[in-house]
Protein backbone atom coordinates (compact mmCIF):
# COMPACT_ATOMS: atom_id res chain seq x y z
CA UNK A 1 0.00 0.00 0.00
CA UNK A 2 1.16 3.23 -1.07
CA UNK A 3 1.91 6.35 1.02
CA UNK A 4 -1.51 8.38 -1.18
CA UNK A 5 -4.52 7.91 1.50
CA UNK A 6 -2.36 9.61 3.81
CA UNK A 7 -1.91 12.36 1.63
CA UNK A 8 -5.82 12.47 0.52
CA UNK A 9 -6.84 12.25 4.40
CA UNK A 10 -4.22 15.42 5.19
CA UNK A 11 -5.98 17.30 2.00
CA UNK A 12 -9.45 16.73 3.71
CA UNK A 13 -8.32 18.18 7.29
CA UNK A 14 -7.25 20.87 5.44
CA UNK A 15 -10.27 21.95 3.87
CA UNK A 16 -12.34 21.48 7.02
CA UNK A 17 -9.82 23.61 8.93
CA UNK A 18 -10.35 26.49 6.69
CA UNK A 19 -14.00 26.40 7.09
CA UNK A 20 -13.60 25.91 11.26
CA UNK A 21 -10.85 28.10 12.04
CA UNK A 22 -11.74 31.03 10.64
CA UNK A 23 -14.15 32.49 13.81
CA UNK A 24 -11.56 31.27 16.47
CA UNK A 25 -9.09 32.86 13.94
CA UNK A 26 -10.43 36.08 14.32
CA UNK A 27 -11.19 35.60 17.78
CA UNK A 28 -7.76 35.10 18.61
CA UNK A 29 -5.52 37.57 16.74
CA UNK A 30 -7.02 40.57 18.84
CA UNK A 31 -5.46 39.16 21.66
CA UNK A 32 -2.22 38.03 20.24
CA UNK A 33 -1.40 41.47 18.79
CA UNK A 34 -2.75 43.12 22.01
CA UNK A 35 -0.10 40.66 23.53
CA UNK A 36 2.73 41.57 21.00
CA UNK A 37 2.38 45.24 21.37
CA UNK A 38 5.46 45.76 23.38
CA UNK A 39 7.27 43.36 21.28
CA UNK A 40 10.34 44.97 19.33
CA UNK A 41 10.15 42.19 16.86
CA UNK A 42 7.12 40.16 16.46
CA UNK A 43 8.37 37.50 14.72
CA UNK A 44 12.10 36.31 15.50
CA UNK A 45 13.12 33.67 12.84
CA UNK A 46 16.88 32.93 14.60
CA UNK A 47 18.88 34.20 17.28
CA UNK A 48 21.36 34.13 14.40
CA UNK A 49 19.93 36.54 12.37
CA UNK A 50 20.65 39.35 11.24
CA UNK A 51 18.28 42.24 11.01
CA UNK A 52 19.61 45.41 12.54
CA UNK A 53 16.75 47.94 12.31
CA UNK A 54 17.25 51.27 10.55
CA UNK A 55 17.68 53.15 14.07
CA UNK A 56 20.42 51.09 15.23
CA UNK A 57 22.69 51.22 11.93
CA UNK A 58 25.67 54.00 11.78
CA UNK A 59 26.35 54.23 16.00
CA UNK A 60 29.91 55.10 15.37
CA UNK A 61 29.43 57.75 12.50
CA UNK A 62 26.12 59.43 14.32
CA UNK A 63 28.33 59.74 17.47
CA UNK A 64 32.00 60.99 15.87
CA UNK A 65 29.96 64.25 14.83
CA UNK A 66 29.02 64.58 17.99
CA UNK A 67 32.64 64.05 19.72
CA UNK A 68 33.66 66.83 17.98
CA UNK A 69 31.31 69.20 19.18
CA UNK A 70 31.37 67.43 23.48
CA UNK A 71 34.74 68.54 23.83
CA UNK A 72 34.35 72.03 26.04
CA UNK A 73 37.37 72.19 27.28
CA UNK A 74 40.59 73.05 25.08
CA UNK A 75 42.89 72.48 27.55
CA UNK A 76 41.92 68.43 28.80
CA UNK A 77 40.21 65.74 27.25
CA UNK A 78 37.98 63.45 29.78
CA UNK A 79 37.49 60.03 28.53
CA UNK A 80 35.03 57.03 30.36
CA UNK A 81 37.01 54.08 29.20
CA UNK A 82 34.64 51.00 29.49
CA UNK A 83 35.16 47.30 28.00
CA UNK A 84 33.63 43.94 28.38
CA UNK A 85 29.97 44.39 29.58
CA UNK A 86 28.97 41.02 27.75
CA UNK A 87 25.64 40.10 29.18
CA UNK A 88 26.14 42.24 32.45
CA UNK A 89 23.46 44.65 31.22
CA UNK A 90 22.76 45.61 35.00
CA UNK A 91 26.14 46.39 35.72
CA UNK A 92 26.14 48.71 32.41
CA UNK A 93 23.10 50.46 33.81
CA UNK A 94 25.13 51.41 36.73
CA UNK A 95 27.98 52.43 34.57
CA UNK A 96 25.98 54.62 32.22
CA UNK A 97 24.42 56.17 35.17
CA UNK A 98 27.85 56.88 36.40
CA UNK A 99 29.17 58.57 33.39
CA UNK A 100 26.03 60.48 33.20
CA UNK A 101 26.55 61.89 36.56
CA UNK A 102 30.12 63.15 35.73
CA UNK A 103 30.07 66.47 33.84
CA UNK A 104 33.71 66.50 33.02
CA UNK A 105 33.71 63.12 30.84
CA UNK A 106 33.42 64.26 27.03
CA UNK A 107 32.79 60.95 25.79
CA UNK A 108 33.18 57.38 26.73
CA UNK A 109 34.84 54.50 24.88
CA UNK A 110 34.09 50.89 25.05
CA UNK A 111 36.41 48.39 24.20
CA UNK A 112 34.58 45.44 22.97
CA UNK A 113 32.77 41.95 24.10
CA UNK A 114 29.33 44.38 24.09
CA UNK A 115 28.10 41.14 23.25
CA UNK A 116 28.64 37.29 24.88
CA UNK A 117 27.49 35.35 22.00
CA UNK A 118 27.67 37.65 18.96
CA UNK A 119 23.66 37.26 18.66
CA UNK A 120 21.71 40.05 17.65
CA UNK A 121 19.52 40.62 20.89
CA UNK A 122 23.03 40.98 23.01
CA UNK A 123 23.54 44.24 20.63
CA UNK A 124 20.32 45.81 20.95
CA UNK A 125 20.37 45.16 24.67
CA UNK A 126 23.66 47.16 25.01
CA UNK A 127 22.66 49.18 22.30
CA UNK A 128 19.37 50.55 24.31
CA UNK A 129 21.78 51.02 27.24
CA UNK A 130 24.39 52.92 25.59
CA UNK A 131 21.36 54.91 24.01
CA UNK A 132 20.75 56.23 27.50
CA UNK A 133 24.60 58.31 27.86
CA UNK A 134 24.29 61.85 27.71
CA UNK A 135 27.68 61.81 25.90
CA UNK A 136 28.96 60.30 22.76
CA UNK A 137 30.42 56.97 22.98
CA UNK A 138 32.43 55.02 20.81
CA UNK A 139 33.16 51.47 20.34
CA UNK A 140 36.01 48.54 19.49
CA UNK A 141 34.88 45.12 18.21
CA UNK A 142 35.99 42.05 20.83
CA UNK A 143 36.29 38.93 20.59
CA UNK A 144 33.00 38.08 22.04
CA UNK A 145 31.54 39.94 19.21
CA UNK A 146 32.61 38.16 16.48
CA UNK A 147 31.13 34.74 18.00
CA UNK A 148 28.30 33.50 15.37
CA UNK A 149 27.56 36.35 12.56
CA UNK A 150 28.56 39.51 15.39
CA UNK A 151 30.59 40.82 12.75
CA UNK A 152 28.37 41.31 10.24
CA UNK A 153 26.11 42.94 13.37
CA UNK A 154 28.23 44.75 14.46
CA UNK A 155 29.39 46.64 10.84
CA UNK A 156 25.69 47.67 10.48
CA UNK A 157 24.97 48.57 13.87
CA UNK A 158 28.43 50.56 14.49
CA UNK A 159 30.67 50.65 11.80
CA UNK A 160 33.78 50.35 10.35
CA UNK A 161 36.02 48.16 12.46
CA UNK A 162 39.26 50.25 11.95
CA UNK A 163 38.84 53.89 12.34
CA UNK A 164 40.28 56.94 13.67
CA UNK A 165 38.90 60.35 15.32
CA UNK A 166 40.04 63.22 16.27
CA UNK A 167 39.31 64.36 20.30
CA UNK A 168 39.92 68.13 20.77
CA UNK A 169 43.62 67.60 20.50
CA UNK A 170 44.04 63.64 20.78
CA UNK A 171 43.75 61.97 17.27
CA UNK A 172 42.34 57.83 18.21
CA UNK A 173 43.34 55.21 16.37
CA UNK A 174 40.50 52.64 17.06
CA UNK A 175 42.06 48.77 15.97
CA UNK A 176 40.51 45.64 15.16
CA UNK A 177 43.16 43.18 16.91
CA UNK A 178 41.13 40.04 17.12
CA UNK A 179 43.21 36.85 15.78
CA UNK A 180 41.48 33.95 16.82
CA UNK A 181 37.70 34.24 15.91
CA UNK A 182 38.44 36.71 12.74
CA UNK A 183 39.92 34.00 11.62
CA UNK A 184 42.74 36.66 10.23
CA UNK A 185 45.53 38.84 11.39
CA UNK A 186 44.85 42.43 12.34
CA UNK A 187 45.62 44.70 9.29
CA UNK A 188 49.02 45.72 10.78
CA UNK A 189 49.49 47.83 7.33
CA UNK A 190 46.82 49.98 8.14
CA UNK A 191 47.69 50.38 11.94
CA UNK A 192 50.69 51.88 10.43
CA UNK A 193 49.69 54.22 7.48
CA UNK A 194 47.18 55.61 10.21
CA UNK A 195 50.53 56.21 12.14
CA UNK A 196 52.14 57.49 9.35
CA UNK A 197 49.24 59.90 8.14
CA UNK A 198 48.86 61.67 11.94
CA UNK A 199 52.34 61.51 13.03
CA UNK A 200 53.32 64.26 15.20
CA UNK A 201 49.82 64.72 16.61
CA UNK A 202 49.20 63.46 20.12
CA UNK A 203 47.94 59.58 19.51
CA UNK A 204 46.35 56.64 21.32
CA UNK A 205 45.22 53.67 19.86
CA UNK A 206 42.23 51.72 21.20
CA UNK A 207 41.90 47.99 20.70
CA UNK A 208 39.79 45.40 23.02
CA UNK A 209 43.06 42.76 23.28
CA UNK A 210 46.29 44.30 24.96
CA UNK A 211 49.62 42.62 23.29
CA UNK A 212 50.85 41.13 26.15
CA UNK A 213 47.83 38.55 26.06
CA UNK A 214 46.95 35.06 24.76
CA UNK A 215 45.80 35.74 21.13
CA UNK A 216 49.14 37.85 20.42
CA UNK A 217 51.91 35.76 19.36
CA UNK A 218 55.28 37.12 19.89
CA UNK A 219 56.06 38.08 16.26
CA UNK A 220 52.42 40.43 16.47
CA UNK A 221 53.16 41.38 19.88
CA UNK A 222 57.15 42.69 18.39
CA UNK A 223 55.50 44.34 15.39
CA UNK A 224 52.77 46.09 17.81
CA UNK A 225 55.26 47.64 20.30
CA UNK A 226 57.47 48.74 17.65
CA UNK A 227 54.82 50.80 16.08
CA UNK A 228 53.96 52.39 19.41
CA UNK A 229 57.30 53.16 19.46
CA UNK A 230 58.51 54.28 16.23
CA UNK A 231 55.43 56.69 16.04
CA UNK A 232 55.87 57.57 19.56
CA UNK A 233 52.18 56.76 20.45
CA UNK A 234 51.08 57.74 23.70
CA UNK A 235 48.87 55.78 24.84
CA UNK A 236 47.29 52.21 24.20
CA UNK A 237 43.97 51.96 25.83
CA UNK A 238 42.48 48.36 25.87
CA UNK A 239 39.62 45.78 27.48
CA UNK A 240 39.96 41.68 27.56
CA UNK A 241 41.85 41.25 30.57
CA UNK A 242 38.75 42.37 33.28
CA UNK A 243 40.93 44.12 35.63
CA UNK A 244 42.72 47.34 35.67
CA UNK A 245 46.45 47.50 34.78
CA UNK A 246 49.01 50.04 33.87
CA UNK A 247 52.36 49.65 32.38
CA UNK A 248 54.75 51.73 30.49
CA UNK A 249 56.95 50.77 27.66
CA UNK A 250 59.23 52.46 25.40
CA UNK A 251 57.62 56.30 26.12
CA UNK A 252 53.47 54.45 25.47
CA UNK A 253 51.34 54.17 28.67
CA UNK A 254 49.06 51.16 27.98
CA UNK A 255 46.12 51.46 29.77
CA UNK A 256 43.78 48.41 30.55
CA UNK A 257 40.55 49.01 31.94
CA UNK A 258 38.71 46.90 34.14
CA UNK A 259 34.99 45.50 32.75
CA UNK A 260 31.85 46.83 32.74
CA UNK A 261 30.43 43.19 33.73
CA UNK A 262 32.49 43.32 37.29
CA UNK A 263 31.12 47.42 37.78
CA UNK A 264 34.80 48.64 36.59
CA UNK A 265 35.48 51.31 34.50
CA UNK A 266 38.40 53.94 34.40
CA UNK A 267 38.28 57.36 33.97
CA UNK A 268 41.03 59.43 32.17
CA UNK A 269 41.73 63.17 31.84
CA UNK A 270 44.48 64.25 29.23
CA UNK A 271 45.97 67.71 29.24
CA UNK A 272 47.19 69.29 26.48
CA UNK A 273 50.99 69.56 28.24
CA UNK A 274 50.63 65.33 27.86
CA UNK A 275 49.58 65.55 32.16
CA UNK A 276 47.46 62.46 32.40
CA UNK A 277 45.48 61.64 35.59
CA UNK A 278 43.69 58.04 35.56
CA UNK A 279 41.36 56.22 37.83
CA UNK A 280 39.29 52.91 38.45
CA UNK A 281 36.47 53.98 38.94
CA UNK A 282 33.53 51.15 40.33
CA UNK A 283 30.06 51.64 40.42
CA UNK B 1 23.56 19.92 6.82
CA UNK B 2 22.53 17.82 3.49
CA UNK B 3 22.82 14.65 5.22
CA UNK B 4 20.98 15.63 8.17
CA UNK B 5 18.05 16.54 6.33
CA UNK B 6 18.22 13.48 4.43
CA UNK B 7 18.20 11.49 6.99
CA UNK B 8 15.17 13.78 8.87
CA UNK B 9 13.27 13.52 5.06
CA UNK B 10 14.07 10.12 3.19
CA UNK B 11 14.31 7.56 6.34
CA UNK B 12 10.22 7.79 6.84
CA UNK B 13 9.64 7.44 3.49
CA UNK B 14 12.06 4.52 2.64
CA UNK B 15 10.78 3.12 5.72
CA UNK B 16 7.20 3.42 4.96
CA UNK B 17 7.71 2.38 1.46
CA UNK B 18 9.03 -0.65 2.60
CA UNK B 19 6.82 -2.07 4.97
CA UNK B 20 3.66 -0.46 3.50
CA UNK B 21 1.01 2.23 4.97
CA UNK B 22 -0.95 -0.21 7.16
CA UNK B 23 1.84 -2.37 8.64
CA UNK B 24 1.85 -3.01 12.20
CA UNK B 25 5.12 -1.84 12.49
CA UNK B 26 4.79 1.43 10.34
CA UNK B 27 1.27 2.08 12.86
CA UNK B 28 3.57 1.99 15.25
CA UNK B 29 6.50 3.98 14.26
CA UNK B 30 4.60 6.50 12.57
CA UNK B 31 4.20 9.77 14.12
CA UNK B 32 0.69 11.23 15.28
CA UNK B 33 1.00 13.90 13.83
CA UNK B 34 2.63 16.58 11.44
CA UNK B 35 3.16 20.17 11.98
CA UNK B 36 4.24 23.19 10.32
CA UNK B 37 5.35 26.13 11.52
CA UNK B 38 6.00 29.91 11.04
CA UNK B 39 8.95 31.86 13.38
CA UNK B 40 9.80 31.04 16.91
CA UNK B 41 13.18 31.32 16.97
CA UNK B 42 13.66 27.69 14.55
CA UNK B 43 13.41 29.76 11.25
CA UNK B 44 10.56 31.86 9.00
CA UNK B 45 8.81 28.27 7.99
CA UNK B 46 9.68 24.69 10.03
CA UNK B 47 7.90 21.48 9.73
CA UNK B 48 8.32 18.55 11.20
CA UNK B 49 6.26 14.99 13.25
CA UNK B 50 5.67 14.47 16.85
CA UNK B 51 4.55 12.39 19.14
CA UNK B 52 1.38 12.68 21.70
CA UNK B 53 1.56 11.38 25.00
CA UNK B 54 -0.29 11.13 27.76
CA UNK B 55 -4.11 11.50 26.01
CA UNK B 56 -2.37 14.59 24.05
CA UNK B 57 -1.34 16.33 26.87
CA UNK B 58 2.21 15.82 25.87
CA UNK B 59 3.25 16.81 21.97
CA UNK B 60 6.72 16.04 21.26
CA UNK B 61 8.07 17.01 17.98
CA UNK B 62 10.83 17.36 15.71
CA UNK B 63 11.21 20.36 13.28
CA UNK B 64 13.42 21.52 10.87
CA UNK B 65 13.28 25.16 10.34
CA UNK B 66 15.05 27.26 7.77
CA UNK B 67 16.05 30.60 7.28
CA UNK B 68 16.75 31.96 3.92
CA UNK B 69 19.60 34.75 3.35
CA UNK B 70 16.90 37.51 1.66
CA UNK B 71 15.01 37.80 5.18
CA UNK B 72 17.64 36.90 7.81
CA UNK B 73 20.43 38.35 6.52
CA UNK B 74 22.04 35.14 6.54
CA UNK B 75 21.04 31.35 5.95
CA UNK B 76 20.35 29.69 8.82
CA UNK B 77 19.40 25.59 9.20
CA UNK B 78 17.73 24.57 12.73
CA UNK B 79 16.60 21.67 14.12
CA UNK B 80 13.97 21.96 16.97
CA UNK B 81 12.60 19.65 19.59
CA UNK B 82 9.81 20.97 21.01
CA UNK B 83 7.70 19.72 23.86
CA UNK B 84 4.46 20.94 24.89
CA UNK B 85 2.16 20.64 27.85
CA UNK B 86 -1.27 21.27 28.12
CA UNK B 87 -2.14 23.19 30.57
CA UNK B 88 -5.97 23.89 30.43
CA UNK B 89 -8.73 22.92 27.41
CA UNK B 90 -12.05 24.89 26.89
CA UNK B 91 -14.72 23.62 25.27
CA UNK B 92 -16.11 25.05 22.71
CA UNK B 93 -18.18 23.25 21.05
CA UNK B 94 -18.72 19.51 20.28
CA UNK B 95 -15.77 19.77 17.67
CA UNK B 96 -13.65 22.57 18.48
CA UNK B 97 -11.53 22.91 22.03
CA UNK B 98 -9.39 25.86 22.71
CA UNK B 99 -5.93 24.46 24.07
CA UNK B 100 -3.58 26.84 26.65
CA UNK B 101 -0.17 25.12 27.02
CA UNK B 102 3.41 25.68 27.84
CA UNK B 103 5.90 25.04 25.44
CA UNK B 104 9.49 24.28 26.21
CA UNK B 105 12.45 22.28 24.21
CA UNK B 106 15.91 22.40 22.08
CA UNK B 107 16.86 24.72 19.09
CA UNK B 108 20.24 23.32 17.94
CA UNK B 109 22.07 24.85 15.10
CA UNK B 110 24.47 22.24 13.44
CA UNK B 111 27.57 24.76 13.22
CA UNK B 112 27.50 27.48 10.35
CA UNK B 113 26.90 29.95 12.98
CA UNK B 114 28.15 28.18 16.12
CA UNK B 115 30.03 25.44 17.02
CA UNK B 116 28.97 22.16 19.54
CA UNK B 117 33.15 21.41 19.88
CA UNK B 118 35.14 24.22 20.74
CA UNK B 119 38.05 24.87 17.53
CA UNK B 120 41.67 23.39 18.46
CA UNK B 121 42.55 26.70 18.27
CA UNK B 122 41.27 28.24 21.55
CA UNK B 123 42.67 27.10 24.66
CA UNK B 124 40.08 24.79 27.04
CA UNK B 125 37.46 26.25 28.47
CA UNK B 126 37.68 29.48 26.65
CA UNK B 127 34.17 29.76 24.78
CA UNK B 128 31.20 27.32 25.82
CA UNK B 129 29.02 25.91 22.89
CA UNK B 130 26.82 28.49 21.38
CA UNK B 131 24.94 25.75 19.00
CA UNK B 132 22.13 24.80 21.38
CA UNK B 133 19.06 27.65 22.92
CA UNK B 134 15.93 27.19 24.93
CA UNK B 135 12.70 28.07 24.03
CA UNK B 136 9.86 28.46 26.16
CA UNK B 137 6.67 30.00 25.23
CA UNK B 138 2.91 30.15 26.12
CA UNK B 139 0.47 29.45 23.56
CA UNK B 140 -3.16 28.88 22.68
CA UNK B 141 -4.14 26.23 20.23
CA UNK B 142 -7.48 25.09 18.60
CA UNK B 143 -7.96 21.49 18.44
CA UNK B 144 -11.09 20.53 15.90
CA UNK B 145 -12.09 17.34 15.78
CA UNK B 146 -13.60 16.90 12.08
CA UNK B 147 -17.40 15.62 11.98
CA UNK B 148 -16.83 13.47 8.53
CA UNK B 149 -13.37 11.81 9.09
CA UNK B 150 -13.41 10.25 12.46
CA UNK B 151 -9.65 9.79 12.26
CA UNK B 152 -8.45 13.33 11.97
CA UNK B 153 -7.71 16.07 13.91
CA UNK B 154 -6.23 19.47 13.28
CA UNK B 155 -4.88 22.59 15.32
CA UNK B 156 -4.22 25.82 14.88
CA UNK B 157 -1.83 27.32 17.30
CA UNK B 158 -0.43 30.65 18.44
CA UNK B 159 2.12 31.05 20.68
CA UNK B 160 4.43 33.79 22.00
CA UNK B 161 7.69 32.71 23.59
CA UNK B 162 11.47 33.67 23.79
CA UNK B 163 14.77 31.72 23.96
CA UNK B 164 15.88 30.97 28.22
CA UNK B 165 18.99 33.12 27.06
CA UNK B 166 16.83 36.30 26.65
CA UNK B 167 15.06 35.35 29.69
CA UNK B 168 18.24 35.40 31.46
CA UNK B 169 19.60 38.96 29.93
CA UNK B 170 16.37 40.65 30.12
CA UNK B 171 16.57 39.77 34.13
CA UNK B 172 19.66 40.96 34.06
CA UNK B 173 18.62 44.48 32.51
CA UNK B 174 15.26 44.53 34.45
CA UNK B 175 13.27 45.22 32.29
CA UNK B 176 10.08 44.22 30.90
CA UNK B 177 9.85 40.69 29.16
CA UNK B 178 8.19 41.62 26.25
CA UNK B 179 10.34 45.25 25.83
CA UNK B 180 13.00 42.92 23.26
CA UNK B 181 12.80 39.38 23.30
CA UNK B 182 8.95 38.09 23.53
CA UNK B 183 7.81 36.89 19.49
CA UNK B 184 5.19 35.62 17.85
CA UNK B 185 4.90 32.22 16.69
CA UNK B 186 2.31 30.32 14.38
CA UNK B 187 1.30 27.16 13.02
CA UNK B 188 -0.61 23.89 12.65
CA UNK B 189 -0.80 20.27 13.70
CA UNK B 190 -2.68 17.94 11.76
CA UNK B 191 -2.96 14.78 13.41
CA UNK B 192 -3.95 11.09 11.71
Amino acid sequence: MNAFPFTQKAYSCLQLFQKRHLFYVLLLLPATVTLLQGCKNMLDFSPYEIRVVDGDKNTTLKNLIDVENSILNPDSITIALTADPHYNYNNLQKVVSSINSNYQIDFAMCLGDISESGIQTEFELFHAEMDKLVVPYLTAIGNHDYRSNGEDIYYQMFGQLNYSFKAGFLRIIVFDDIFWESNKNPDFDWLESELKQYEGELLAVASHIPPDTDQFDSVSREQYYKLMEKYQVKYSFHGHQHSFNLKEKDGTLYVNTGAIMKGKYTLITIYKNSETKIKEITV
Amino acid sequence: MKKLLITFFCIPVWFIQSYGFDSAIVKNILPDFAIVQCAGNIGVVSGGFGYSFFKNKMLTSVSYGFVPHFIGGTTVHTIALRNNFKIYEFTLNKENQLVSYANVGVNFEPGEHSYIELPKKYPNGYYATNSFHFPLGLGLRIDSVPKHINFAKSSLFAEVGTLATYIYYEYMAQKRLTETIASLSFGLLIFW
